[in-house]
């Protein structure tokens, strides 16, 4: 791009001086040289492919005390996988995958200080994701490119220990969104790693669903998301 | 024994007085030694004897024969320069509202079964005590069975003192004169520890007004501290009567309150003649601050970790006993007490439930009935923190349970007013009613609660016990409910991250 922009210069000022130079030296066409850089070639076309991929997620849960408090941290460590539809229309893509995280802890017994109680807890966070985005090709690095898009989702949260009555476990289903963005790179001819980072919002409704336990927490299962995505390139359009 | 405190009790029962006459708590100045004290004494012509002069814990208690109106007695100890405050020494007292006898005898008791925590979801203990299910409608109503689940019956470490009328931990007879209604009787009246509460699991009993019998720790001869003990700790899943809350934990009876029959053998022992008057029932009592505070600085610094106290009355505030309260909570104690059972008798504020507002780790109990509703003679007040079963009789004649919280005690009529003849010895179901009873509900679930976290404060467990509490009444904390009724089993169990 910088050579490109240094020919633009170099042309634009070449074009400026050689009236000048015409006007001193004899006629214009005899004195103007021709531009040895040649025209950048088009990208090839965006070419529609299927793809199938792992996911690995490290989501930090905006309701980060309660978190904390339960289960020692406001990491939780999920896995998955779905599918996606590459350069649909143009640079367009759109996927949709199912993640599973989890985490384990103790059970708290005094919110306001963190104080558990030595009963196991296992909490679990399921995220189906529908989602689109745009791809950004790069000529330079043909095989990295960065995407952004956003999307729906749909998680489903449940706590359980032993012990547990039927109207002590905790499941609530959740709809939200994410914005995404991150960038896809070719690692073998089918191959690809792709890197992400998410913002996900899965607000709680104060009154019809459970809350964070620690007064004043963001009442969200969503939060920040750390991506790691290995895709297969299943089919592709000739 | 300590003739001088029965006299001043016998005294202000006959009187109807809410202090004891000519008796005062003194506090003196740090750094005033004996003669300092002795000085201050010699000031209002007083001697110090063991009749006189008594240490009870941070404060004396001072006795004057010739000024019986304590209040003037303590603004003249207050005018010492050796003294920091003075008051007189307040009672109140233990009374129920009702109380039953069971009309059947008790069946034999059998070797405890420790009951094996469920593992499976909604799998809950429910105890083999032969009463349990016909009887005991305040375990059932907090869902105890959920909360031995989690924690069943609590860690024999944890020591939970009663501040009461005591509980018997030894057995004999006492043998003294005592009046019978026309002349002195020598009556023998045998005594011995409830084998449903067994004295193997009491710890450094004391019996403050004095004990009756040299060398005996002391007699229940009341029946109330029994039966509140009973609420905290009565064997469980043995097949015999009824259940306690946490059932495996100590119990240190400690003694600060004096019955009619206390009284009765008091006067016989001075040829006092008559019935000791003021009593309503042979399970009231009065009980002093002096000794009252005493007991808790007692409890505190013997290894108690939670206290109960289910006296109350609308005597006036008391520094030594609010000291003794915060130094308790301080300490990491854990105190309930019972709420007053004034509330058709104008409502006043009831003392030492008043503080609990002001010291985290004290909480005042109000008393609800079967129905959850609220207790008819239950006091109110802002002070009010939380509301546990204490039984309601009024309306409920026709439940099996009629209302009572049924516990094991010392049968009351073995032991009537104006009785010629009495025994503490035989123990059976017996209902009472009264905040009383709601408060060993709280002290249980505190006792449960340190046992399942250890090292869990007063304070953070008056927390935990808020937080879990069911609503009752207007929404959110109220004069009635408090922050509502106490839930064992959510307070035990926690959550997860969301709720």
């Amino acid at each position: 791009m910088r050579i490109v922009r240094y020919a633009l210069i170099v042309a634009a000022a070449l074009s400026v001086a050689s009236p000048v130079f015409a006007q001193g030296t004899g006629t214009s066409s005899s004195r103007q040289r021709p531009s040895t850089k040649p025209a950048a070639s088009p990208l090839p076309k965006p070419v529609m492919s299927i793809r199938g991929f792992g996911a690995i997620d490290f989501q930090w849960m905006s309701a980060s005390e309660s978190f904390t408090q339960a289960t020692g941290s406001s990491l939780m460590f999920g896995f998955g996988g779905g599918g996606e539809v590459v350069n649909l229309w143009k640079t367009l893509f759109v996927r949709g995958d199912f993640v599973t995280a989890s985490a384990t802890g103790e059970r708290v017994i005094d919110p306001a200080q963190g104080i558990t109680n030595g009963i196991p807890v296992t909490v679990k966070l399921n995220t189906i994701e529908v989602a689109a985005g745009w791809r950004l090709r790069l000529r330079k690095m043909p095989k990295y490119t960065p995407y952004a898009g956003g999307g729906i989702l749909m998680a489903k949260y449940s706590d359980q220990s032993d012990l547990e009555q039927p109207t002590e476990k905790i499941t609530e289903s959740v709809n939200g969104y994410t914005v995404f963005g991150g960038i896809d790179a070719q690692v073998a001819k089918r191959l690809y790693v792709q890197l992400e980072a998410q913002y996900r919002m899965l607000p709680l409704t104060a009154g019809e669903t459970a809350v964070p336990i620690v007064s004043g927490d963001k009442s969200d299962l969503g939060g920040f998301v750390a991506r790691v995505m290995v895709s297969y390139e299943l089919l592709k359009k000739k | 024994m300590n003739r001088a405190y029965l006299r001043a009790l016998g005294e202000a029962k006959r009187r109807g007085l809410n202090y004891l006459p000519g008796e005062v708590m003194v506090k003196f100045k740090e750094g005033v030694n004996a003669e300092g004290q002795a000085r201050a004494l010699s000031a209002l012509g007083i001697q110090p004897t063991a009749e006189t002069f008594e240490w009870a814990g941070r404060v004396a208690i001072v006795r004057n024969e010739v000024q019986q109106d304590a209040y003037v007695l303590a603004d003249q100890m207050k005018a010492q320069p050796e003294v920091e405050y003075a008051e007189p020494n307040f009672i109140v007292s233990i009374d129920p509202v009702d109380w039953k006898d069971s009309p059947t005898p008790p069946q034999p008791a059998r070797t405890a079964v420790r009951p094996t925590r469920g593992s499976n979801a909604g799998v809950t203990l429910v105890p083999t005590d032969t009463d349990y299910a016909s009887y005991q409608w305040n375990f059932q109503l907090i869902n105890m069975p959920g909360a031995w689940d989690v924690q069943p019956g609590g860690r024999s470490d944890i020591i939970v003192a009663v501040i009461d009328s005591g509980v018997t931990s030894n057995t004999g007879n006492m043998v003294y004169p005592v009046w019978t209604g026309s002349s002195f009787q020598t009556l023998t009246m045998p005594y011995g520890p409830n084998s449903d509460l067994p004295a193997s699991r009491h710890v450094l009993a004391k019996d403050f007004p004095g004990a009756l019998i040299p060398g005996a720790p002391h007699v229940d001869t009341s029946g109330h501290g029994t039966h509140v003990a009973s609420t905290i700790g009565e064997a469980t899943n043995n097949g015999f009567l009824v259940s306690g809350i946490a059932y495996n934990v100590q119990i240190m009876p400690l003694k600060v309150c004096t019955s009619y029959w206390d009284i009765a053998i008091a006067q016989g022992q001075t040829g006092q003649p008559g019935f000791p008057t003021g009593f309503t029932s042979p399970v009231s009592a009065g009980c002093s601050y002096a000794y009252m505070a005493q007991a808790i600085d007692y409890a505190v610094a013997n290894g108690a970790r939670v206290m109960n106290i289910s006296i109350g009355g609308g005597a006036p505030s008391s520094t030594t006993l609010q000291n003794a309260l915060i130094n308790a909570a301080n300490k990491g104690a854990f105190v309930s007490i019972s709420m007053g059972n004034d509330f058709n008798d104008g409502n006043p504020t009831n003392y030492p439930a008043f503080y609990a507002q002001s010291i985290d780790g004290v909480m005042s109990v109000a008393s609800i009935g079967p129905n959850s509703t609220k207790a008819s003679y239950s006091s109110t007040g802002a002070h009010c923190e939380i509301a546990a079963p204490g039984g309601d009789s009024v309306g409920n004649s026709a439940r099996v349970d009629q209302g009572y919280v049924w516990q094991s005690t010392v049968i009351s009529s073995d032991h009537p007013l104006f009785g010629s003849s009495a025994r503490f010895d035989r123990y059976n179901r017996v209902g009472f009613v009264g905040t009383s009873m709601a408060a060993p509900h709280v002290a249980g679930l505190a006792a449960l609660l340190m046992s399942q976290v250890p090292t869990l404060t007063g304070a953070q467990a008056e927390r935990i016990i808020r937080a879990s509490a069911k609503d009752l009444g207007a929404a959110g904390k109220d004069d009635t409910f408090g922050y509502g009724l106490i839930q064992p089993r959510r307070a035990l169990f926690g959550y997860g991250p969301l709720r």
